[in-house]
């Protein structure tokens, strides 16, 4: 009896000494890990999820070592690594987000119909979409900047503009795409995975972003890393399953309604894969991002970059 | 008529507050007016409704001159411009402008800024500026208060010069005794405000001297003495 | 001499807080820093960058000088013109730079155009007020002085009005001229196409801390100088009118 008392003492100890935080950026990211704020998942062990909004904010949060799982964009996970941070990928859950829209009195069949055009495009020089963009355009004669006139803007004003007509053309991301295009303003015309799928002869899908955490806690806690992203696994499997319900409580963060953001999820895709099984795609992105544009990828992470 | 200015029962409020209660004078052509009076009774009031600066509420006001010269109280010189500069405000003319500077003294002067020159050279200015215009009527508001003695003195002495040479109407207004004394021919005493002119002294008895010699003049003391009475009646 | 032992103290408390903090990418060592800014110098796009910058705060200088001189002698002449712009003036002061980001993207984008107009009106209410200022404390004894002698309007204004102000218009300079950087910094940062605020927000977007810190610098130092050479620029041309 005083064994099984003791046992349970530790246990409890254990965990509630050993609180683990997870942090997560603010927007639909938010969707696949409300199942696990709201409780509706469960797991051995209590995971506590913090938000960022920023990304020096996610920043801040890993080298103060308040954060133990990051959930961050695979490029600045991978900038990180590149400058010398201890961080590891996990796994990759966000896959299909990039989308162009023109506005409903415009027409596209290739990059050429843009010469002489304007595109916006989400924050800045060396964003993935910006990149995927510029290649594409050169890869079929046309020279970015000088024949396409490339403008980068906050996401919600390129929404603003895009919907008041003053602006014809933009490479966005979800739910920014959705938003630009219910209303009757404008439609989408390009799948940037697909295109990149097509050209890599791979799946059309590009990794976004996933779930990483520190080599030291890997090494360390290796049953606890398991025990995350199996948490992890299935509250992003709950959210496909029950997408209704899993909006309901967006309500508290996004400032975005429910129907523009269930509309964008058709076009969002969040599933969780292993690293292991998708190490090769998402080094062949890194590498092609640092082929393109090495300003905003100085390099391409080694094997030490992805968890075993 | 050879009266520069005629005032008829002139009335002046501010407002509901009365400053000259009811002024009556003629000053004729050539005269050396002196208005003596306490601080404050309304005297400098009385210049600016001369100057057209100021308007009035009762009375007549007849005015007779062509051209008007004012000395005021402090130099009122424009800082960063030169002394021929400010001097040309009144007149472009160089030739006068440094016949004026002559008269005040002043030769060689003209490229001076006001912060080059003591105070006395700069009330020199003040009236070189108010002669420009060959002046009928020079009008002074106690210009000689900020000045040292052995300055005031000096200015007093070349202001009496200049007018026995152009013989302008001279209007003068003071609190200071012995300046009215020295100054004027006709002392016009004033009382406080809402002032009334209570008194009139002239001088004509007393011959003009300089260079101090008047203010040991025994005729210049009793008058003196005479008008203290007069105001310490108040 | 005081001004290195100044620098160099400086430097230390960065190391050691940086020692402190630990991690290059909350705040990079001098070093580290020092290595961002050589590669930076080296890079045609930061010149360009910096012209950019660079045309855009005298433009706005000059404009902010030139209008707010205008209207704020206007508004120190006129007593009921004052009254009914102050409000104005007041709000427009109040407005910060972001209120302003909205409706100047939605009028031209992202462009020049924005980090000018936002620059230009955080900075002109204080050359109107301070110039309106200047014009109302004109010495009264002056004015009434002209009036005695019934000097044309002409030479009043030219002598005595703009005389008066030029002590307050070099004050707008030197208020002016320190902070045009910081406010075309931040415009270009939010709806600017190009310049070295651009430059500062990609180099967040890519989490590069460090060259944050080496434009920063390159914009503090250019700040700086352009600061001391304007100053002495307008002391001379004031003196050279005998006004200083």
């Amino acid at each position: 009896m005083r064994r099984l008392l003791s046992i349970f003492l530790v246990i409890l100890g254990f965990s509630v000494v050993f609180s683990i935080t997870l942090i997560n950026p603010l927007g639909p990211a938010v969707i696949p890990i409300v199942a696990i704020t709201e409780g509706e998942v469960k797991g051995a062990v209590h995971l506590n999820v913090e938000i960022w909004k920023n990304p020096e904010e996610a920043i801040a949060m890993i080298a103060s070592k308040k954060a133990d799982f990051y959930v961050l964009p695979i490029t600045v996970g991978a900038n990180l690594y590149l400058k010398g941070m201890d961080i590891v990928l996990l796994g990759v859950h966000e896959w299909n987000v990039f989308y162009m829209v023109i506005s409903k009195d415009e027409t596209f069949s290739n990059w050429k119909d843009l010469v002489g055009k304007e595109i916006y495009t989400a924050h800045g020089r060396g964003q993935t979409v910006d990149v995927l963009m510029r290649y594409l355009m050169t890869e079929e004669g046309v020279v970015p900047d000088k024949d396409v006139k490339i403008l980068y803007a906050p996401p919600q004003e390129i929404v603003a503009l895009f919907k008041s007509g003053k602006i014809k053309f933009a490479a966005l991301p979800e739910p920014f795409v959705t938003m630009c295009v219910l209303g009757g303003k404008g439609r989408i015309v390009l799948d940037f995975q697909k295109v990149w799928g097509d050209k890599m002869g791979i799946p059309p899908r590009l990794p976004i972003a996933g779930l990483f955490t520190s080599k030291k806690f890997l090494k360390e806690y290796p049953m606890v890393v398991e025990k995350v992203v199996e948490l992890f696994k299935n509250s992003v499997e709950w959210m496909n399953k029950n997408l209704d319900e899993a909006l309901v409580p967006t309500k508290k963060f996004l400032n975005i309604p429910t129907p523009v953001l269930k509309e964008s999820m058709k076009r969002t895709k969040f599933y969780y894969v292993d690293i292991e099984e998708c190490e090769k795609e998402v080094t062949l992105f890194l590498k092609k991002l640092n082929e393109l544009y090495p300003e905003g990828m100085p390099g391409v992470p080694d094997e030490g970059f992805y968890a075993r | 008529m050879g009266n520069v200015l005629e005032v008829k029962d002139l009335v002046k409020r501010y407002g509901k507050l009365l400053v000259l209660d009811r002024w009556n004078l003629k000053v004729s052509k050539g005269e050396r007016i002196v208005l003596l009076g306490p601080s404050g009774c309304g005297k400098t009031t009385f210049l600016k409704i001369i100057a057209g600066l100021e308007g009035y509420d009762e009375g007549e006001l007849h005015m007779n001159f062509k051209s008007l010269g004012f000395v005021f109280q402090e130099p009122r010189l424009i800082p960063w411009r030169t002394v021929k500069k400010n001097l040309s405000f009144v007149s472009d003319d160089e030739s006068k402008i440094k016949e004026v500077l002559k008269m005040v003294k002043l030769e060689g002067f003209e490229n001076h800024l006001p912060s080059q020159l003591s105070g006395g050279m700069r009330q020199r200015v003040n009236l070189a500026r108010a002669l420009l215009n060959d002046p009928d009527l020079l009008i002074l508001d106690e210009p000689f208060s900020s000045l040292d003695l052995p300055v005031k003195l000096k200015i007093m002495d070349d202001i009496v010069e200049l007018w026995k040479e152009s013989n302008f109407t001279l209007l003068m207004v003071t609190h200071d005794v012995k300046e009215a004394v020295y100054m004027g021919d006709r002392i016009l005493v004033l009382s406080e405000r809402p002032s009334r002119i209570m008194e009139e002294i002239t001088l004509e008895e007393i011959t003009l001297t300089f260079h101090g010699d008047r203010i040991l003049d025994e005729r210049f003391l009793k008058v003196e003495a005479q008008i203290i009475k007069i105001l310490s009646s108040f | 001499m005081k001004t290195i032992v100044g620098l160099l103290l400086l430097l230390l408390v960065w190391e050691i807080s940086a020692l402190l903090l630990g991690s290059s990418f909350i705040l990079p060592t001098p070093i580290e820093t020092f290595k961002a800014l050589i590669h930076e110098l080296t890079k045609i796009e930061t010149f360009h960058a910096f012209l950019s910058t660079a045309w855009k705060g005298f433009f706005v200088l000059g404009l902010v000088v030139l209008l707010g001189t205008l209207i704020g002698l206007v508004m120190g002449i006129n007593t009921a013109i004052y009254e009914i712009l102050r409000p104005v003036v007041m709000i427009v002061q109040a407005v910060p730079v972001i209120s302003w980001l909205a409706l100047v993207i939605f009028l031209w984008g992202i462009g020049w155009k924005g980090p000018v107009l936002i620059s230009f009106l955080s900075l002109l209410p204080i050359s109107i007020f301070t110039t309106a200022a200047g014009v109302r404390s004109i010495d009264k004894d002056l004015l009434e002085m002209v009036k005695v002698y019934k000097v044309p309007k002409r030479k009043v204004f030219k002598d005595i009005y703009l005389g008066s102000i030029v002590p307050f218009v070099v004050a707008t300079i030197d208020i002016s001229i320190g902070n045009v950087w910081k406010v075309i910094l931040v415009s270009e940062f939010l709806c600017g196409d190009e310049g070295l605020g651009v430059l500062i927000s990609w180099a967040r977007q890519y989490v590069d801390v460090p060259r944050v810190y080496a434009l920063t610098i390159i914009a503090v130092t250019f700040g700086i100088i352009s600061e001391r050479l304007t100053r002495r620029f307008v002391r001379r041309l004031t003196r050279k009118w005998g006004m200083s």
